[in-house]
């Protein structure tokens, strides 16, 4: 066995003791990219870390019901992800719901993330799905095969939706 | 370089707040790690109940040495003189009866609209979103897909209209025989019973518009650039209208009808009934007010205040502006209890509900794992936000 993986099964025996420094390590390693998925997906920097903090919290809540066998990681990416595609697409329908028939200016536009560039502002521009596959590929590291179980969808459409999701990048980024 | 290189490059450069987002959510995270622990040590079940005490005096425990804990140091120094002693009941991994009485209308994206009761228990009404009080409880406004609705507490549809650019933010009239509603941008009002559907304004903003308790069926409006407007539901005109940018987030009518506050995140305005500005309440810098609700009884208007540190409850009084309680975690939906001497927010990050007794004795109810007791079997549960609190009986 890896020794990376000894030592977060030995972090996660910890924290199901109580142990609060094996609880920061498993923290500490994990939150940033946790946090981070969850911003380049909603765009939202109050709901991102909202979204992170919960999928934390609900993750250690559910320890017990955690695979020894598995990473950490991916259970908590998993969450985080799904998370985080509901609250977009929840205040797309918002959105909707306020804006008139056949208006497409909307009153509200998030404000400029602090990382924005012209990669992550091209990433907002695709749809949800899309954007998720990016992020969980090229942040999170994630084969398409790895993706499709996480999300609960097949690996065609994770192929799919990386692909037209690059296809869309290049595009607006050669504009 | 190749997309790729690019994308991977991009995705992981650091940004300056990730030191400060890390810290302020270890906090949230650690506060809540000892109530976990704590309930994953499933005893014999004799010591269960027990074991649930211990488990709330753990996170009464983390509440004393997290932010929360300092906030509530902060309620006896700031806001109501040293000396003055807080009892704090258990967290309650279960809630066995409402502080402040009455009945809960809680939403859930994922389970629809709940009513909880005095006692505790809990009723789902169905698949319904945006869900409001009538003024004596008798029914609830709500949205599902398009669709508006008036269901009673059991959750019986009486009436349905669907409105060609859908329903939001339906809101009851207090004389009970309107319920007015956002559809696209327009703002319309319909009777109780679901007849006489007409448009109340154009170029509504996306604010839930606030009735004017005590008046004939008047609302405060705010259009898209925080314009406000008094609108009389019973004739269409429009009484007064104020200057832009002053209503951005939110608008409350104190309870008298007397007092308007209009959100903004730079500041909470307070217009008289007439519209004249009557003051401005602004936050510490660089913080910002994220939500507002005045009491059911008086005056006092409780305030979310964001800051780099976290969030913080706000009470303003008399003029005068009392920090109750603070915490690292995000705080959101203030509601005050009927009687108004309890306000509930949540903490989505900690899945709790705090229960903030304003009045003495002072006290701190906090519910633990609210989304799996109000949403359970949900895939992803969310923390469920309360909606209104009903009704002084």
């Amino acid at each position: 066995m890896p020794r990376a993986d000894r030592d977060e099964r030995r972090l996660l025996a910890g924290v199901r003791a109580g142990s609060r420094e094996d609880l920061e390590q498993l923290f500490r390693t994990h939150w940033w990219r946790a946090h981070r998925a969850a911003l380049l997906i909603v765009r939202d920097e109050a709901a991102a870390e909202d979204i992170a903090q919960e999928a934390f919290v609900a993750a250690l809540r559910a320890l017990d019901r955690f695979d020894r066998r598995r990473p950490f990681g991916p259970w908590l990416h998993r969450i985080v992800v799904n998370r985080a595609i509901d609250w977009t697409r929840t205040r797309a329908l918002r959105r909707e719901s306020a804006l008139p028939a056949g208006d497409v200016e909307p009153e509200w536009t998030p404000p400029p993330l602090e990382l924005s560039d012209d990669v992550v502002d091209a990433l907002g521009l695709l749809e949800i799905d899309r954007r998720a596959a990016i992020v969980m590929r090229y942040l999170l590291d994630y084969t398409p095969g790895e993706i499709a179980k996480l999300l609960d969808v097949p690996r065609g459409t994770v192929n799919s939706r990386l692909r037209r999701g690059l296809d869309e990048l290049a595009e607006e980024l050669e504009r | 370089m190749s997309i790729d290189q690019r994308l991977r490059e991009s995705l992981h450069r650091p940004a300056d707040s990730d030191r400060e987002t890390e810290e302020r959510a270890w906090h949230v995270v650690a506060a809540a790690a000892p109530a976990e622990s704590a309930r994953r040590q499933r005893p014999p079940l004799a010591r269960r109940r027990l074991a649930a005490m211990l488990g709330g005096a753990a996170l009464v425990a983390a509440l004393a040495v997290s932010p929360p804990g300092a906030a509530v140091n902060n309620w006896i120094g700031d806001g109501l003189g040293v000396g003055v002693s807080v009892r704090h009941a258990p967290a309650s991994p279960t809630l066995r009866a409402l502080p402040g009485g009455g009945e809960l209308l809680v939403g859930s994206n994922d389970a629809g609209a709940s009513v909880v009761h005095a006692d505790g228990s809990r009723r789902r009404l169905g698949p319904y979103r945006d869900v409001s009080w009538s003024p004596n409880g008798l029914f609830v406004a709500a949205t599902r897909g398009r669709q508006l609705l008036a269901v009673t507490p059991t959750g019986e549809p009486r009436w349905a209209l669907t409105p060609s650019r859908g329903a939001a933010s339906p809101r009851w009239a207090p004389s009970g025989l309107r319920i007015a509603y956002r559809s696209g941008d327009t703002l319309r009002v319909v009777a109780g019973d679901g007849s006489g559907d007409l448009e109340l304004m154009r170029r509504a903003g996306t604010i839930a518009p606030a009735w004017r308790p005590g008046s004939a069926d008047e609302l405060a409006v705010a259009d898209g650039r925080g314009r406000i407007a008094l609108i009389s539901a019973v004739t269409g005109k429009r009484l007064w209208r104020s200057e832009p940018g002053l209503a951005t987030a939110g608008l409350a009518w104190s309870s008298d009808g007397e007092r308007l506050a209009a959100l903004a995140p730079e500041a909470v305005n307070l217009l008289d009934g007439s519209g004249a500005p009557s003051g401005r309440l602004r936050p510490r810098d660089p913080a910002v007010f994220t939500a507002l609700a005045y009491s059911p009884t008086d005056r006092r208007l409780a305030l979310v205040e964001r800051g780099s540190g976290g969030d913080a409850i706000q009470i303003v009084s008399g003029g005068r502006l009392r920090r109750i309680f603070a915490t690292a975690a995000t705080l959101r939906d203030p509601l005050w209890s009927p009687d108004g001497k309890w306000l509930l927010v949540s903490s989505p990050a900690a899945d709790q509900w705090l229960f903030l007794r304003t009045r003495r004795p002072h006290r701190v109810v906090a519910l633990s794992s609210v989304a799996a007791q109000l949403d359970p079997g949900a895939r992803f549960p969310a923390v469920p936000r309360p909606s209104g609190w009903c009704c002084a009986r």
